[in-house]
């Protein structure tokens, strides 16, 4: 990355989830949820590497509160996850 | 005293009954209809607008085993709000199929 000129700064650019018509109201617990569900789905039907599986990493990782995905992760390592991946 | 008022056309409109009978018999008290549509109507709207939330709304499920996922089922430019100032639904993109 070049260096700003002095006395100026460069701003991240910085985007969060896109709005989806699935989950039009203010609750986007369920939006968070499909996109934990389906990051994985992804990841495990398709691999690691593919690439439209980080479209639904990065809208789980805007919308999900850290300490549910945490929870989630450490379920799914368990073998006590809800849902179906 | 009611021997001085105007005798009413029947005689059976006495008390909590009579009341009853004005508010569903309209043509025993006219005055009372613009009351009754209104807030029939009124009750209707509030009904429908029940009624398409159970049967419209994203996350509305009725039959655990053939729609398990409802929200999956919205196309991806489907307004179910009424009123929607800033996000204009046409130009949404649906998200990746994997």
């Amino acid at each position: 990355m070049s260096d700003p000129e002095p006395g100026t700064y460069k701003v991240a650019e910085v985007k969060t989830a896109p709005f989806d018509a699935r989950f039009p109201n203010t609750n986007q617990a369920r939006y968070c949820w499909q996109g934990y569900i389906d990051f994985h789905r992804c990841t495990n039907i398709r691999g690691e590497d593919y690439e439209p599986c980080q479209y639904f990493k990065h809208v789980y990782r805007a919308m999900c509160p850290k300490s549910w995905s945490d929870m989630w992760d450490e379920q799914r390592e368990s073998g006590t996850f809800a849902g179906r991946v | 005293m009611a021997e001085t008022d105007t005798k009413l056309p029947h005689t059976r409109g006495k008390g909590v009954w009579g009341i009853i009978r004005k508010l569903f018999v309209p043509h025993h008290e006219p005055s009372l209809i613009p009351l009754l549509v209104l807030v029939g109507g009124a009750g209707c709207c509030a009904g429908l607008y029940l009624a398409r939330m159970a049967i419209k709304h994203p996350d509305a499920s009725w039959d655990k085993k053939n729609s398990p996922e409802p929200w999956n089922k919205v196309a991806a430019t489907e307004q179910y709000k009424f009123y929607s100032p800033n996000i204009d639904y046409k130009k949404l993109e649906p998200p990746p199929k994997y």
